[in-house]
C-alpha cells in the first residue's frame, strides 16, 4: 500500500487554514509517528487520510489512484483510532467489538473479537457494559476496534491518551509489532511514544509539515544546537530567549538543557536527544514556516532551518 | 445491499438500549389510551371502540415515541463521537440508511408485538363480531405508518438541522397540526386519520382504503423529504449547503425525490375517494331545474356489476322515454362523480353526451339530447369507483363495493333523471344485480329479490323492482329471519356476525310486540299494504330512516355494548321499536317536515313516534321503566337545555364560532321534536282524558282519509282531533 499527497491543503468553513500544501509519500510496511504540538494539524491530517475530510486543494492518492475513488477500498483496509471517540455505553465490551467488526464485514467475527480483546488485555472485562469502564478501559476498546480484522493501514490518533505509564510501554509495542506487515501511523505530542518504535517520522505544526524522516536523522539535525548552562542570577535562559528542554537540580545551581540556532557562549554542548531535535525543530519552524517539500521527499530528512539553508548553499 | 448486510448488526445494537427498550414497552402498552383517554372514533360499534381508538391512540403516541427515539439516537452518535468510529468505515449517508433502516425494523418488531398483544384483548372486549383482518388493519393502517411518519420526519429534521431541539419541535409542530388545523381533513390528519366507525357486521373496506390512500400521499411525500434530507447528512466536513450539492452530484437520489414528491401531490390532488361537490350546501341548483313538460320516463331496466375486488361498478341503464313535444329534447341526468359514460344510445344511435365538472350533494350533471322520436330507448352504459361526498369526507365508508358488503344509492346505481318525471301511471324499474354467491340482496323498498340465475363463474343475478327511478340497495352477509305479527311478515335482515347477539335479545319478540302494539292501536300502514315490510340492519349510517315497506337501522344500535349498557334505557332494542312506530308515522301517515324547520316548531313525525315508542316501552317493561328512560329523560334535556347559557342569552351567540352556534341551533332543533313534543303530546293526553282517548284521536287521524293535494298531517289536524288550543299544550 502506498498513500500519496500531493500539495495538500484544507482551509475549514470558518476560513482556518488547517493544512498548507503538504507532500508526502508512506509506504507500506512501516511505522510512521506523526509529532506536532496540539493544533499542529496533525488530527487534520489523519481525517483527510481516512477519508472523514475532503482537501480543499491537492489531492490524496492511494497506490496511485485518487483517493475519492478508492474510499470504498480505503475504508475496508482501515483501522481507526480517533481522538475523542466515543463508544455505545449501553453494550458490553464484546457486543461493541462484535458491532464495529460487522461493520467492517468481517468474515469470522467471533474469533477476530476475542483476538483483539487478548491484544489489548481485556479479557476480564469483555462482558463489561462499556459504561463500567475506566478512561483508560475505554481507550483500549478503542484501540481494539482499531485493530479488529487485521486492516492493512492502522492510524492512531492520540492512542495513548489515558493509558497508565505500564499500558503505554505494552501498548507501543504492540504497534510496533503490528507495523511488521503493515502500515501503521501514530499520531502524539509525546516524544517517548514514537522514539523507540518509529522507523519514520513526520513533523507538523501550524498545518505545514516541517520534517519527513528517520529519527536518527531528525537527532542529526539538532547536533551544535542543544547545549546546557548553569542558571544563576542575570543568566537565565528567559532573557537570552532560549527554548529550554529541561531543568535539572545539581549541587552548583539549576542546570538548563536548551535548544538554540546559535548556544550561548557559556553554554556546554550536548547530545541532542529526539526530543531536543523536535523542539529545535519547532523552535525553528515556528520562525520560519517552511513548508515546501522537494517531490522526492518521501520519509527523507527535511534539513529544516539554517543547517538546511546552509547545506543548500554548500 | 451492503445497507443489509449491516443491518442486523446495527438492529442488535438497538435494540440493546435501554431508550429503545423503553419506548417500545411505551408503544406496546399505549393503545390503552384509545380506550380510556383519546377516542377520536365516536362511533360506539364494538370495534371502534375497542379496535380503531387504541390502534389511532398507539400510533399518536407511537409517532411521537418513535420519532423522539429517532432523533436521540441520531443526536446521541454525534453528541458521543461514536460516529467519528463509523464514518471511517462506512460513509456517513449510507450509515444513517443503516440506523434508519434498524430504526424502521424496532417499529416493525413494536408494531407486531403491540397488535399481537391487543388481539386477544380487543377480542375479548369486541366479543362474537371481532374480526381478525379488521384487527391487524387496523394496526397496521393507524397505528403502524404513524410510526414510520414519526420516524420519516424526526430523522428528516435532523438531517436537516442537525439539532436535537429543532427536529423535536418539528415533530410537535407534526402532531399539533395534525390534532388541529388539520384534523377536519381527511387527506390532512396523517397521524390520526379520520376514521367515523368501524363496522362490527360489515365490511370496513372502504374505510380503509380511504386511510390506505391518505396515508400513501403522506408516505410519498415523507419519503420524498427524507431523500432529499438524506442529502443534507453533513460530509466530509463540509456545511449543509456543501453536504448537499456534494450529494446531489448523483443525480439518482435527488431524481427518486423528486419523483416521490410529485407521486404524492398527484395522489392527493387527484384522490378518487371523494368527489368536488360543491361546498355551499345552500345551493341546490340540481333541485331547481325545471321538468320538461312534454317528455315522460315510462320505465327503467339496469344492469349493475359490482366488481367487489377492485371496489367498482359497471352498469347499464335502459331509459324508456315518452317524448310529445316532436323535437329533440336535452335531457340532464345526475351521476355519481367517479362514474364515467361508456356508452349512450338513443334508439340505436350514439348520442352525444357531456358531463359537466360541477357537481353537487354527490351528483353531477350528465346532458344529452334524445331524438325527436315519440318513444326514444336510451341506453346508458357506465362504469367507475363511487366517490363519496366531499363535505361529508369523515363518514366515509357509508357507501361500498366489498366482498363482505355492498352499500349503493340512487345514482350509485343508475343516473338520476334531473330534468324529467316519470310517468305515474305506468313507470317501472327492474333491476339486475350481479353478486358473489355468499351475498345475500337487501332492496329497500318493497319490492322483493328474486334469484334470476345461478352464473357459471360463481356470482348469482338478483332482480327487484320499484316503482321510481331511485333506489338503494344492501348486500352481505345477512341472516334473514321472517316473523309473523297482526301487520304482516317482517322480513328481518341483519349481519350474520350478529346472530348471537340478536338471538340474546330475543328481537323476534319485541318486533312482534311492536308491531301488533301498532296494528292494534294505529291500524295497519300503507306501507305493509302487501303483507310485509323489512327491517334491515346496516352498517354505520348514525341513526335509521324508513321508506314504505322498509325501515332500517344501523349496527351502533345493536352492539352488544351499547344493549348492555344500563345507562341507555331508551337505546338498543328501543332504537328499533323507534324506527319500526316510523312505518305509522312518517311514512303511513305524512308530515310535512320533510325540509325540518325549527322556527315552524316542534311539530313532526318524530314526536308522535317518541311518543308511540314510550307507550310500547310502558306496555313491555313497565310505567317504572317508561317514566325513567322516556319522561324524566324528556323532561331533564329540556330542562338543562333551558338552563343554558346561550338559550338564556341568544344576544351572545354571535360571539360564537359558527360550528358551536350550529350544535346549539341544531341541539334546539332535536331538542323540540325529540322531548319538547313528546311532552306536549303527553299533556295532550292527559287533557283529552287518558291514554284510551288519546289513542282513539290518534287511530282516526291515521286512518282519515288523505287529501291528495294535501296528504300532511299538520300540527292544526292534531290539535282540532284533540279539541285543543296550541297554548293548551304550553309546557310549564
Amino acid at each position: 500500500m502506498q498513500i500519496e499527497l500531493k500539495d495538500l491543503s484544507l482551509t475549514y468553513p470558518n476560513g482556518k487554514k488547517a493544512l498548507k500544501h503538504a507532500n508526502l509519500k508512506l509506504n507500506a510496511p512501516g511505522m510512521i509517528g506523526l509529532l506536532g504540538p496540539n493544533g499542529a494539524g496533525k488530527s487534520t491530517l489523519m481525517k483527510l487520510l481516512v477519508a472523514s475530510l475532503l482537501p480543499s486543494e491537492g489531492s490524496i492518492l492511494l497506490d496511485g489512484k485518487p483517493l475519492r475513488e478508492k474510499e470504498r477500498e480505503l475504508k475496508q483496509k482501515l483501522g481507526y483510532l480517533p481522538q475523542d471517540f466515543g463508544l455505545f455505553d449501553e453494550l458490553s465490551v464484546a457486543q461493541f467489538l462484535d458491532y464495529m467488526a460487522a461493520l467492517k464485514q468481517i468474515p469470522d467475527p467471533k474469533n477476530a473479537v476475542r483476538e483483539v480483546i487478548g491484544l489489548v488485555n481485556l479479557e476480564e472485562k469483555s462482558k463489561a457494559k462499556i459504561r463500567t469502564l475506566s478512561g483508560g478501559q475505554r481507550q483500549r476498546v478503542g484501540i481494539a476496534q482499531a485493530l479488529l480484522g487485521t486492516p492493512e493501514l492502522l492510524i492512531f490518533d492520540e492512542p495513548t491518551v489515558g493509558l497508565d505509564p505500564e499500558e503505554r510501554i505494552r501498548f507501543r509495542n504492540l504497534f510496533s509489532r503490528t507495523a511488521g506487515d503493515r502500515l501503521v501511523l501514530l499520531s502524539t505530542h509525546i516524544i517517548e511514544d514514537v522514539q523507540s518504535v518509529c522507523d519514520h517520522l513526520i513533523v507538523i505544526d501550524h498545518g505545514m509539515i516541517f520534517f519527513s524522516g528517520t529519527p536518527s536523522e531528525l537527532i542529526r539535525s539538532a547536533v551544535g544546537h542543544v547545549g546546557s548552562f548553569i542558571e544563576k542570577n542575570g543568566n537565565s535562559a528567559d532573557s537570552k530567549g532560549l527554548q529550554v528542554t529541561s531543568r535539572i537540580n545539581t549541587g552548583d545551581g539549576i542546570r538548563c538543557r536548551v535548544v538554540a540556532d546559535r548556544l550561548p557562549a557559556d553554554a556546554r554542548p550536548e547530545e541532542p536527544s529526539l526530543e531536543d531535535a523536535y523542539l529545535y525543530l519547532i523552535s525553528q519552524g515556528t520562525l520560519e514556516k517552511t513548508t515546501e517539500l522537494p517531490d522526492d521527499s518521501s520519509l527523507k530528512c527535511r534539513k529544516a532551518g539554517p543547517d538546511a539553508e546552509k547545506e543548500e548553499e554548500r | 445491499m451492503r445497507s443489509l448486510r449491516l443491518l442486523p448488526g446495527e438492529f442488535m445494537r438497538l435494540l440493546r438500549g435501554r431508550l429503545t427498550q423503553a419506548v417500545m414497552v411505551l408503544t406496546l402498552v399505549s393503545p390503552i389510551l384509545g380506550i380510556f383517554f383519546y377516542k377520536p372514533v365516536l362511533t360506539q360499534t364494538m370495534q371502534s371502540v375497542y379496535v380503531a381508538n387504541p390502534a389511532i391512540a398507539g400510533g399518536l403516541a407511537g409517532y411521537l415515541l418513535f420519532g423522539l427515539l429517532t432523533i436521540l439516537e441520531c443526536g446521541r452518535i454525534a453528541k458521543t463521537r461514536v460516529n467519528l468510529l463509523t464514518d471511517s468505515l462506512i460513509p456517513p449517508e449510507l450509515m444513517a440508511a443503516v440506523r434508519f433502516s434498524a430504526l424502521v425494523l424496532t417499529a416493525l418488531l413494536t408494531l407486531t408485538v403491540t397488535a399481537t398483544a391487543w388481539l386477544p384483548i380487543s377480542r375479548c372486549f369486541v366479543g362474537s363480531v371481532f374480526a381478525f383482518e379488521d384487527h391487524f388493519a387496523s394496526y397496521l393502517l393507524f397505528m403502524g405508518t404513524s410510526l414510520l411518519f414519526g420516524m420519516l420526519i424526526a430523522a428528516s429534521a435532523y438531517y436537516v438541522s442537525g439539532s436535537t431541539e429543532l427536529s423535536v419541535i418539528v415533530l410537535l409542530c407534526g402532531a399539533a397540526l395534525n390534532l388541529t388545523a388539520w384534523a377536519d381533513k381527511w387527506q390532512l390528519c396523517f397521524i390520526t386519520p379520520m376514521v367515523d366507525a368501524l363496522s362490527d357486521d360489515f365490511s370496513n373496506h372502504r374505510v380503509f382504503l380511504s386511510v390506505a390512500w391518505m396515508k400513501l400521499s403522506w408516505l410519498l411525500l415523507l419519503g420524498g423529504i427524507f431523500i432529499l434530507s438524506g442529502l443534507c447528512i453533513r460530509k466530509y466536513g463540509k456545511t449543509l449547503a456543501a453536504s448537499f450539492l456534494l450529494g446531489a452530484k448523483k443525480l439518482v437520489k435527488p431524481a427518486a425525490a423528486l419523483l416521490l414528491l410529485g407521486c404524492a401531490a398527484f395522489t392527493y390532488l387527484r384522490q378518487p375517494m371523494t368527489d368536488n361537490s360543491n361546498a355551499d350546501l345552500d345551493v341546490l341548483s340540481f333541485c331547481e331545474i325545471p321538468y320538461l313538460e312534454d317528455v315522460l320516463c315510462t320505465g327503467l331496466d339496469a344492469k349493475i356489476v359490482p366488481d367487489v375486488d377492485r371496489g367498482t361498478l359497471s352498469g347499464e341503464c335502459v331509459y324508456r322515454f315518452l317524448n310529445l313535444s316532436g323535437e329533440e329534447r336535452t335531457l340532464l341526468f345526475g351521476i355519481t362523480p367517479g362514474y364515467r359514460i361508456r356508452k349512450a344510445l338513443a334508439n340505436g344511435t350514439e348520442v352525444l353526451h357531456v358531463l359537466d365538472d360541477y357537481q353537487e350533494f354527490n351528483v353531477q350533471k350528465l346532458e344529452l339530447t334524445i331524438p325527436a322520436d315519440e318513444e326514444t330507448q336510451l341506453v346508458l352504459s357506465y362504469a367507475g369507483f363511487p366517490k363519496e361526498n366531499r363535505n361529508i369526507s369523515d363518514l366515509q365508508g357509508e357507501r361500498e363495493i366489498s366482498r363482505r358488503y355492498i352499500c349503493l344509492e340512487n345514482a350509485n346505481i343508475a343516473p338520476d333523471l334531473l330534468n324529467v318525471t316519470t310517468d305515474p301511471e305506468s313507470f317501472a324499474r327492474v333491476c339486475e344485480v350481479v353478486l358473489p354467491a355468499s351475498m345475500t340482496p337487501v332492496s329497500f323498498e318493497e319490492g322483493r329479490e328474486e334469484l334470476v340465475s345461478e352464473n357459471p363463474d360463481g356470482t348469482k343475478t338478483w332482480r327487484y323492482e320499484g316503482d321510481t327511478v331511485n333506489s338503494i340497495l344492501y348486500a352481505g352477509d345477512y341472516v334473514k329471519e321472517e316473523v309473523e305479527t297482526d301487520a304482516g311478515t317482517v322480513n328481518f335482515y341483519y349481519g350474520a356476525k350478529h346472530k348471537a347477539v340478536m338471538d340474546e335479545i330475543k328481537l323476534r319478540d319485541v318486533v312482534k310486540t311492536v308491531m301488533d302494539y301498532c296494528t292494534e292501536h294505529y291500524g295497519t300502514p300503507q306501507s305493509i299494504s302487501e303483507g310485509y315490510v323489512k327491517l334491515v340492519e346496516s352498517r354505520i349510517v348514525h341513526g335509521g330512516y324508513a321508506t314504505p315497506g322498509a325501515s332500517l337501522m344501523d349496527e351502533a344500535d345493536f352492539t352488544a355494548f351499547n344493549l348492555k349498557d344500563p345507562s341507555k334505557g331508551a337505546g338498543g332494542s328501543e332504537v328499533m321499536i323507534h324506527e319500526l312506530v316510523h312505518q305509522w308515522w312518517g311514512l303511513g301517515i305524512m308530515f310535512s317536515d320533510m325540509f325540518f324547520d325549527e322556527t315552524q316548531g316542534p311539530w313532526s313525525s318524530e314526536g308522535l313516534t317518541v311518543y308511540s315508542s314510550y307507550r310500547i316501552a310502558k306496555e313491555l317493561y313497565g310505567e317504572e321503566y317508561a317514566q325513567k328512560n322516556y319522561i324524566d329523560l324528556w323532561k331533564d334535556n329540556l330542562e338543562s337545555y333551558q338552563k343554558n347559557f346561550y338559550i338564556r342569552n341568544p344576544e351572545y351567540l354571535d360571539r360564537l364560532s359558527e360550528d358551536e352556534r350550529s350544535s346549539i341551533v341544531c341541539g334546539l332543533s332535536d331538542l323540540r321534536r325529540y322531548d319538547e313534543m313528546p311532552l306536549k303530546l303527553l299533556k295532550a293526553e292527559e287533557l283529552v282524558g287518558g291514554e284510551e282517548a288519546f289513542d282513539e284521536i290518534l287511530y282516526e287521524l291515521f286512518n282519515r282519509e288523505l287529501d291528495p293535494e294535501n296528504p300532511f298531517l299538520t300540527y292544526a289536524d292534531f290539535l282540532d282531533a284533540c279539541g285543543l288550543r296550541e297554548e293548551d299544550l304550553d309546557l310549564e
